[in-house]
């Protein structure tokens, strides 16, 4: 069973990721978010490690993606060790995107919507 | 037995004291062969020494001499080496004579010698022990030795003796000991008698040199007194002659028997001689000083002739008075031709022929007026003509200077003025041309103060005078520049301060009199060279002068106050001669403090304005990311649905058209974006790999269709680009990306992108074999929203943002293309230097 992890402050955009993920894997258990804050407080409660993958937007109120994802790095460090994380954002800003890229926990960079292709050549 | 027994008693008594006799008496026999042994061999280095004297005493030079003892030293002491060397007076150097390998001759002895003079004086000999080498130099391998040395206080002269032994070779060698230092004390006042021989017989030498020498100069003497034209008397102390030679006889008619013993003046002087000189020459003869005289003497007949006579009195070694020598010289002849001088002789004539001054004079005897070549030619007339020529002088001259002229000479001839110069102008005879003429007239009187004769020189200045005009209105017009720049250099808003090579101020505008800096400015030397005195911004200046100078070049500096309100400018300019040696420094001084303030809330609103720029920045990339995110969830929503299968086909038409309007919709709000920041933002080249970029945008794009791409690259030499890469990224994802969107749909499409640079520019083309443009739509493709057909899928931004691009890059786009045939686009870029 996959356990994937949807942080994204836009309700229909999880929705409509959601159901992509949904389609393709059968067997998975999805923990929506939305906010950096509800992340970071999963990961804390479940420190064994528990997500396989993690899809992290950018720009979120309160606190955004790069804000997360360095909360994230200052924790303990089995709380994300084997999840593979993917910022999967709209921003067209080249900083965001280099920025993303450049930190170590990031896997890739993926532009919204995330597609069934897409989607599937990352489980491959 | 009593007997017996006494006598064997005494007798091994009297055996007892007969045995200690002969030893004592052999041990004094031994001590008598060993003093005979060492006496043997003293004898025989007193031999030795006796052979080395006379040797010493028959060599022909001092150098030779130094030699010998040297060899004498080593051989009669049997030491390993020896050094003679001797010093005149107060040269430095020591020369050096050596005997034995152990000395080296090339290396300065001059220390150690000089050392071991101070140390154990002059005169007496001495034994040196290993002590007495410890300290020195090239002495040091030695560990003992014989040394004397001698210093004539008089003159300076030094004479050094060394013999040595050293330490290498000590056991071969015997050692020095107490008796030898006498044995060497000996030679050495031997070898000091015969040295002061050679020295005095040097001295003898010299003498007789000088003495040969000082012979036959008297000898040329004696044959210049003979062979010259001068008479010469010789007298002895009372001034009855000795001698007199053949020019005097000649002269005056006596040879040397008539006047032997008889006073000169006795038969030289006559009815002429007056008494004055008379008088003079006794007085001279009487003090016996040396005296230049003329007097008129008379010759054997009878005859008066000028004689110009030098009498010298000649003294012994001893000062006491022993000869009159008289030279005479018959100058009669001089005398007459002084007076001939007078005259103007031809001489003179060529002189002033030659330096374009005509000459004429007037005699009163027969009132006739004579003109030189050089006169005619002034006037413009043939010098044919002899007559009248005062008449043709006065016809040629200006009406205006007549009556002064006339009256002028006329003074002169009655003897009033001695001399006039005077200027006039005549028209000349030839050709009527004016000229000016500048005279000179001087008259001559006879004894009884009547003028006899009138001369006088005339030069046409005519030229002089003009260039004396031209220069001094040249002059004026300087002087009126220099005014007029001075005025503006007065004027100028800077100080301005000139130094000249001196290094002292030549020029400063008076602006602002109490100026700090040029109040203070250290002149002359302080300012050129030496140590700089000055400190803060005075000890700039000096030193922006100098660097000015040294450098050849301007020299710029900016002169802030304490409290950095106050800025000033300067200005070091060196000013440089065509020979290369500067001749001035010109400094300025101009206060930019409001410039400064200007420039310093320039780059405040500068960096406002970026900050501005900034937040503008990010302001619409939340916009765009605001605008797009429900656009990319309808995109989604949309591709949910369309995943479900079995829709009705209408449904899926129009669900796919919904996503091509999300799409499109998308793609402008990211072309206005493009637009907005290639409009806002400034160019931040970087290094870039177009192969990369171009692989990059078209892996990207072959996404979007399941039609056969290719992709082909070329590049000349590199792929590297130095420029603005987010801008090149987007301009090469909109034209490939046309390339892709525009293809010939179901067939395969081919892409070419190709790069070279060349001196200035880089540019990139980007080929396809896809549709082409319509001919009637080239010329708008890069307009703003200009769309080909209604069935275009773009914005009508694309293009446009390109050609937006590529005019910030300051370069070209251009576009070729045949509809059906395929496009191609040319982007000429100018190079970034790195």
């Amino acid at each position: 069973m996959k356990h994937i992890a949807l942080v994204d402050d836009d309700e229909v955009i999880n929705l409509v990721h959601s159901e992509v993920i949904k389609r393709i894997v059968q067997d998975v258990q999805l923990e929506i978010f939305q906010s950096g804050t509800q992340l970071l407080e999963y990961l804390k409660d479940h420190d064994e490690q528990r997500l396989d993958v993690i899809f992290l937007d950018i720009r979120m109120p309160e606190m955004d993606g790069f804000e997360v994802l360095e909360k994230i790095s200052a924790m303990n460090p089995k709380a994300s060790q084997n999840s593979r994380l993917y910022v999967l954002s709209s921003t067209l800003d080249e900083r965001d995107l280099n920025k993303a890229k450049s930190n170590p926990l990031v896997t890739d960079f993926i532009g919204k919507p995330l597609s069934f292709d897409v989607f599937r050549q990352l489980l491959a | 037995m009593g007997i017996e027994g006494l006598e064997h008693e005494e007798l091994l008594k009297l055996y007892r004291d007969l045995q200690l006799r002969v030893t004592r008496f052999s041990a004094t026999e031994q001590a008598l062969i060993n003093t005979r042994d060492r006496l043997d061999q003293e004898l025989e280095l007193y031999k030795r020494m006796q052979r080395y004297n006379a040797m010493l005493l028959n060599v022909p030079s001092l150098d030779r001499f130094f030699a010998l003892v040297c060899e004498g030293i080593v051989d009669v002491f049997e030491l390993e080496c020896a050094i003679s060397a001797r010093r005149i007076h107060d040269n430095e150097k020591w020369e050096l004579f050596a005997e034995g390998h152990k000395i080296d001759k090339g290396i300065c002895w001059d220390e150690d010698l000089s050392i071991l003079c101070q140390l154990h004086g002059h005169g007496e000999s001495h034994i040196l022990k290993l002590d007495d080498f410890s300290f020195l130099k090239c002495l040091s391998p030695f560990f003992e030795g014989l040394y004397f040395h001698l210093k004539d206080v008089k003159s300076g002269n030094q004479i050094l003796f060394l013999g040595l032994n050293s330490k290498a070779n000590s056991a071969i060698y015997r050692n020095v000991q107490e008796r030898h230092l006498a044995l060497f004390n000996v030679f050495m006042q031997n070898v000091q008698s015969i040295f002061s021989n050679h020295q005095r017989s040097a001295e003898i030498e010299e003498q007789l040199g000088v003495i040969q020498k000082s012979s036959a100069e008297l000898r040329k003497l004696s044959l210049i007194a003979t062979k010259t034209k001068n008479g010469v008397i010789i007298t002895d102390a009372h001034g009855h002659v000795e001698w007199v030679n053949e020019a005097f006889t000649k002269i005056s008619g006596y040879n040397l028997e008539e006047i032997k013993g008889r006073k000169p003046k006795d038969f030289l002087q006559g009815k002429q001689t007056d008494e004055v000189s008379r008088k003079k020459l006794s007085d001279a003869l009487w003090s016996k000083d040396d005296i230049e005289m003329t007097v008129v003497n008379y010759d054997k007949a009878g005859n008066p002739y000028y004689n110009q006579l030098e009498i010298i009195s000649v003294f012994d070694e001893q000062g006491k008075h022993v000869n009159f020598i008289a030279l005479q010289k018959d100058i009669t002849h001089e005398i007459q031709s002084q007076q001939e001088m007078l005259k103007l002789n031809s001489r003179f004539k060529i002189i002033t022929n030659h330096s374009k001054i005509g000459l004429w004079e007037w005699t009163a005897e027969d009132d006739k007026v004579e003109w030189s070549g050089e006169l005619y030619q002034l006037h413009g007339i043939s010098t044919e003509i002899k007559e009248d020529l005062r008449r043709i002088w006065l016809d040629s001259m200006f009406v205006e200077d007549r009556d002064r002229i006339l009256g002028n000479v006329e003074s002169l001839r009655k003897g009033d003025l001695q001399v006039i110069k005077d200027v006039y102008n005549i028209h000349r005879y030839d050709n009527g041309e004016s000229r000016t003429i500048e005279t000179l007239t001087v008259s001559e009187k006879n004894n009884q103060g009547k003028v006899v004769r009138m001369v006088g020189s005339s030069k046409d200045v005519t030229e002089e005078l003009l260039l004396i005009h031209q220069r001094d209105e040249s002059l004026a017009q300087i002087q009126l520049l220099k005014s007029f720049y001075e005025n503006i250099l007065q004027n100028s808003p800077m100080d301005i301060v000139v130094i000249g090579t001196d290094g002292k101020i030549v020029f400063k505008n008076n602006r602002r009199e109490n100026h700090t800096l040029w109040s203070r400015l250290p002149q002359g030397n302080d300012l050129l060279s030496g140590d700089v005195k000055e400190q803060g911004s005075l000890n700039d200046l000096v030193l922006s002068i100098r660097r000015s100078i040294q450098e050849r070049r301007m020299v710029q500096w900016e002169d802030v106050s304490a409290d950095g309100d106050l800025v000033y400018l300067y200005n070091v300019l060196p000013h440089f001669e065509e020979n290369g040696n500067w001749e001035s420094i010109i400094i300025t001084g101009v206060d930019i403090s409001e410039l400064k303030k200007i420039q310093n809330s320039m780059s405040l609103t500068n960096d406002e304005l970026r900050k501005i720029n900034l937040e503008l920045d990010n302001f619409v990339y939340s916009i765009s990311h605001d605008l797009r995110s429900p656009l990319l969830s309808i995109k989604g929503i949309i591709s949910l649905v369309l995943h479900d299968q079995g829709l009705p086909e209408k449904a899926v038409q129009f669900l796919n058209m919904a996503d091509q309007s999300v799409t499109r919709l998308d793609g402008t709000i990211q072309e206005i974006l493009e637009y907005s920041r290639n409009s806002r933002l400034d160019i931040q080249p970087e290094w870039m790999d177009l192969n990369e970029l171009v692989q990059n945008i078209f892996d990207d794009l072959k996404f979007i269709t399941e039609d056969p791409l290719e992709m082909v690259m070329a590049f000349k030499s590199t792929s590297l680009l130095f420029n603005d890469k987010a801008r090149i990224s987007v301009l090469l994802k909109n034209i490939i990306g046309n390339s892709v969107k525009y293809r010939k749909m179901g067939q395969q499409s081919v892409v070419k992108f190709s790069f070279d640079f060349n001196d200035t520019h880089a540019v990139m083309q980007i080929e396809d074999n896809g549709q082409g443009i319509d001919e009637s739509h080239i010329g708008r493709v890069f307009e703003m929203f200009f769309r080909g057909t209604s069935a275009s899928i773009g914005t009508g931004l694309g293009l446009y943002i390109c050609k937006e691009i590529v005019s910030k890059l300051g370069g070209e786009i251009q576009v070729k293309s045949q509809k059906g045939l395929g496009t191609i686009m040319t982007i000429s870029l100018p190079l970034i230097q790195n």
